[in-house]
């Protein structure tokens, strides 16, 4: 089985910015501890961070035929990106929609979000812990989803 | 030292199955849920009610002692909003501010009613939300509540 962990704008920055929202876990950490964790569970993960846009929407594409399960944390492009929710829409593999906190309950821009609908499972407001919790679900929830 | 408590809350007709048999019973969600709080070493308070002013006061009368709330208010064609501003209104109420909160959905509900689907809210405090994996969900969430009570002890 294989996961693709996408990341999106200035979850870099994570562990720095703004740290009583986001925690002081940096992204390199929460990747290493995936992969740990994948590897236990039986499932390989490629962990990946970017700051623009169609990068995202060019991993999604190509996780078609490729990857059993897409974990995005798109971050802010969450709110604003038609083009995100258009590529996952095109991917049948499992999917889930990961943040560190609870949109919902953050600014009013923050509550609609173009990837929930688009996805099979919405996870949030859980930490940074969330990104272990969602690899712990996956083998199962893959098989399911088959 | 005794064990914290996990207070399980499901809403109306989840004590229901759907016909395509799409959606676990209440008994196989309260198996997992059993299962989970003794991998977790926390004690479970499991219930449930069709009654919206009964859980209200499930949350403001028995919060005291809580390690935490795992709250499935039900499905979003199910629960009226009015319900869903009931609920949150309660979770600001006198000590539930700074108790630990996560919301679960067997189904992911933006997918079914992205206009329609209101989720619990309060001014202050996180609170987790996890939907769309059915009753693995209530799996996830009382781990994530039993790692911060973990956390605080530690």
């Amino acid at each position: 089985m294989k996961a693709l962990f996408l990341n999106g704008p200035n979850l870099n920055l994570l562990g720095t910015r703004e740290p009583d929202i986001y925690g002081t876990d940096t992204l390199d950490a929460i990747a290493a501890r995936c992969k740990a964790l994948g590897e236990n569970v039986g499932v390989e993960i490629e962990f990946l961070q970017t700051n623009f846009e169609g990068q995202l929407v060019e991993w999604i594409q190509n996780a078609i035929g490729t990857a059993d399960a897409i974990v995005i944390n798109a971050a802010a492009y969450t709110h604003t990106s038609v083009a995100i929710h258009d590529a996952l829409k095109s991917y049948s593999g499992f999917k889930v929609e990961l943040h560190i906190s609870n949109p919902h309950l953050r600014e009013p821009f923050r509550h609609k979000s173009f990837v929930s609908p688009a996805v099979d499972a919405v996870i949030a407001g859980l930490g940074s812990g969330g990104y272990d919790l969602v690899t712990s679900i996956l083998p199962d929830a893959i098989a399911v989803h088959r | 030292m005794t064990n914290k408590k996990i207070l399980i809350v499901n809403g109306v007709q989840l004590d229901q199955t759907t016909p395509d048999g799409d959606r676990p019973s209440l008994e196989q969600i309260r198996k997992t849920c059993v299962e989970s709080c003794r991998l977790s070493g926390v004690d479970i308070d499991f219930r449930q009610s069709n009654d919206a002013e009964e859980i209200v006061r499930w949350i403001i009368e028995d919060h005291q002692g809580l390690g935490g709330l795992l709250f499935n208010p039900g499905c979003t064609p199910n629960v009226a909003e009015a319900d869903m501003e009931r609920y949150s209104t309660a979770l600001e109420s006198g000590g539930c501010q700074d108790l630990p909160i996560v919301e679960v959905r067997l189904d992911n509900p933006f997918r079914s009613t992205p206009n329609r689907t209101r989720l619990l809210s309060r001014a202050t405090g996180d609170i987790g939300f996890v939907s769309g994996i059915g009753a693995a969900g209530y799996a996830v969430g009382i781990e994530a509540l039993a790692k911060r009570l973990g956390a605080e002890a530690g």
